[in-house]
């Protein structure tokens, strides 16, 4: 997959230069990246927000390009970009997103309730969103990504901002979907999280795959003793240099 | 189609909540409205009265300034004239007159009599109660010239030479004042814009900030479905304000305050049919507010940005809706073309309507542009949500 833009002043934008990668059911895929890397831009391709301006990606079987409606029935999506509705309250926006992947009556009832329980979001149910905590916001994003029941899940760099108590239940949420046999594509530019969570891993560095394989690969690939220096090795890191600030 | 009014039913569920859509949309429009038209009511009530004048006079011992106490006219004697044009000019005083001492003999003797009056020609109070003291005094000069006439055996009527006859013709079935045929189009559809302009802004532009946006667009949801729930949400919203705007009208005109008296003499007098036109102009006329709106929306990057363009896109309402106020004075109301001009046809079918006699074609080429620029706006809208670096601006 390629995503090349035109900047105003005519430059060229290569957020994504050729990736190619493979998540399977039951593991979770890694892309392993700094800031400005690519790897949004990915999921998002991904996800159908934006269209790949050169290749071919399927997610759950279906075609990014042709069939982006399927896609989008077929996948979760976390991310802090997308946030909730500060004027509905968390079974209120559950219901809204129910109804937009077309569960109505019962079957909504059912999904609603399971999410509700899972994520244990009874005591804050009809409060508006605006005034929950933001853990609580969390469990509500991940109930909205988990309400469809979807085969495929993106995380986007799902604990940014968060505190470690809450970075380790959205981390057991992860791996808990993993033990589901869902398929999860996880995008964080944090080495212990890689560590924990991911099977296999993409680096990726101005928007091309620099190495992908498990932890273990990369450590032998490099050379290297830690995932941390790993990774300043594949994107070439130089001291004083800021990774991933000019493309 | 179900699916985009899956969207317009969030969308109008978050309106209700937010208090400053709710004003802005609602509440405003009416209050604003009954303002407007009790200051007018308290102005005509006050201004031309008799009773709330106050006049400063100098030698004021004479028949004319009698009839004056007599129509209850607070009079103030003053030593002279210079004391009188201090007053004014300490804004102590809106009239003074400065009578010939020999003013009652002058008027005996068929000498002309003479009155100076002095007043501020930059405040209308002067102006105002000067006009009052002419009506008295044009009442004496007929009065005294038809004694003469008559004393010269000369026929009475002569004292005016020339009388007009007015014979005013009812053209169209309704009550409704000049006033409020000037000023509620123009209130009408401001706030079917206006009333909109807090939603139009938050809709897209806003959750674009928010990052809402993306939860909506990575949903089962064609991009179309989206910006058409949005668009419905608006035009809801737009039409809220507009009827709030006239229902302000209906409460003001049917409660039969003495306050609101100058603007409805006869009631409200307006009709079902009437408020039913009203409405029929209004709909196509507030999709196209509400495209704008969300074409401009879906244009910006975030809130701020949107309320920048929309500073502009303000005038292409505004302007015309000012404008229309005035359309009376000339013979524009009346020219085809009008109905071909956005917004200021919208304004003039109005009026008409108001004025009880509407023109079907013109009607139905108002009706007709908007539906056209609506579904321009629409169009634009929604094929800027088919653009990725529009959206997501990446």
């Amino acid at each position: 997959m390629k995503h090349f833009t035109e900047a105003k002043t005519g430059k060229v934008v290569k957020a994504v230069d050729g990736i190619n990668m493979e998540a399977v059911p039951g593991q979770i895929f890694g892309l392993l990246g700094a800031n400005g890397a690519g790897k949004t831009t990915t999921l998002r391709m991904l996800s159908t927000v934006i269209q790949p301006t050169d290749g071919e990606a399927w997610v759950a079987g279906y075609n990014v390009v042709k069939e982006p409606r399927e896609v989008r029935r077929s996948i979760g999506f976390m991310s802090n970009s997308t946030a909730l509705y500060a004027r509905l309250t968390p079974l209120e926006v559950l219901d809204y997103f129910g109804r937009l992947y077309d569960l109505e009556g019962a079957k909504l009832k059912e999904r609603v309730d399971y999410v509700v329980d899972r994520l244990q979001i009874h005591e804050f149910a009809n409060r508006l969103c605006d005034k929950l905590s933001t853990g609580q916001k969390q469990r509500v994003s991940i109930a909205r990504t988990l309400l469809h029941d979807p085969p495929v899940m993106f995380f986007d760099e799902p604990t940014s901002g968060l505190d470690v108590v809450m970075s380790q239940s959205v981390m057991e949420f992860i791996e808990e979907a993993r033990d589901q046999g869902k398929t999860i594509v996880f995008s964080t530019h944090i080495m212990s999280e890689v560590e924990r969570l991911c099977d296999r891993i993409a680096v990726i560095h101005d928007g091309q795959i620099r190495s992908e394989g498990t932890v273990q690969d990369l450590l032998q690939h490099t050379g290297e003793a830690t995932l941390e220096k790993a990774f300043l090795k594949l994107v070439e890191y130089q001291r004083g240099e800021a990774v991933g600030a000019a493309k | 189609m179900k699916q985009a009014l899956k969207v317009t039913r969030k969308e109008l569920r978050e309106v209700f909540r937010d208090k400053r859509i709710r004003n802005a949309a609602f509440i405003v429009p009416a209050f604003v409205v009954m303002f407007m038209l009790s200051l007018f009511g308290f102005l005509g009530e006050t201004l031309g009265k008799k009773e709330n004048q106050r006049i400063h006079v100098v030698h004021g011992d004479n028949s004319l300034v009698k009839g004056l106490k007599q129509a209850k006219v607070q009079i103030v004697p003053l030593a002279s004239v210079e004391e009188g044009q201090k007053l004014i000019r300490d804004g102590k005083a809106n009239l003074v007159l400065d009578f010939d001492p020999d003013f009652d003999a002058r008027l005996k003797s068929t000498r002309q009599a003479h009155i100076k009056g002095y007043f501020d020609d930059k405040e209308s109070k002067g102006q105002i109660a000067l006009s009052i003291v002419g009506k008295m005094v044009s009442e004496i000069n007929k009065t005294t010239v038809k004694a003469v006439l008559q004393a010269r055996q000369v026929d009475a009527s002569m004292a005016e030479p020339i009388a007009i006859q007015e014979q005013p013709m009812k053209i169209g079935q309704s009550n409704v004042s000049d006033l409020l045929v000037t000023i509620l189009p123009y209130l009408i559809t401001v706030y079917a814009f206006f009333g909109g302009l807090a939603t139009g802004t938050d809709l897209v532009a806003g959750e674009k900030e928010k990052n809402t946006l993306e939860t909506l667009l990575i949903s089962p949801l064609k991009r179309s479905d989206i910006a058409i729930g949005k668009f419905l949400a608006l035009a809801v919203v737009c039409l809220a304000g507009s009827l709030s705007a006239l229902m302000g009208v209906i409460i003001a005109g049917s409660s039969g305050l003495s306050l609101f008296h100058t603007v409805f003499p006869h009631g409200l007098g307006l009709g079902a049919s009437q408020i039913a036109a009203i409405i029929i102009t209004l709909i196509p006329t507030v999709a196209f507010f509400a495209s704008l709106l969300l074409a401009v929306s879906t244009m910006a990057r975030n809130s701020r940005e949107a309320q920048q363009f929309l500073a502009i896109v303000n005038l292409v309402v505004l302007l015309p809706a000012i404008f229309s106020q005035f359309i009376g004075f000339t013979d524009l109301a009346s020219a085809r073309w009008i109905d071909f001009v956005p917004v200021l046809n919208t304004s003039v079918t109005l009026r008409q309507a108001l004025q009880g006699k509407l023109d079907p074609v013109g009607l139905a080429i108002t009706i007709g542009v908007s539906i056209v620029l609506a579904t321009i706006g629409i169009r634009i809208a929604v094929r800027l949500f088919n653009r990725e670096q529009v959206l997501v601006r990446v």
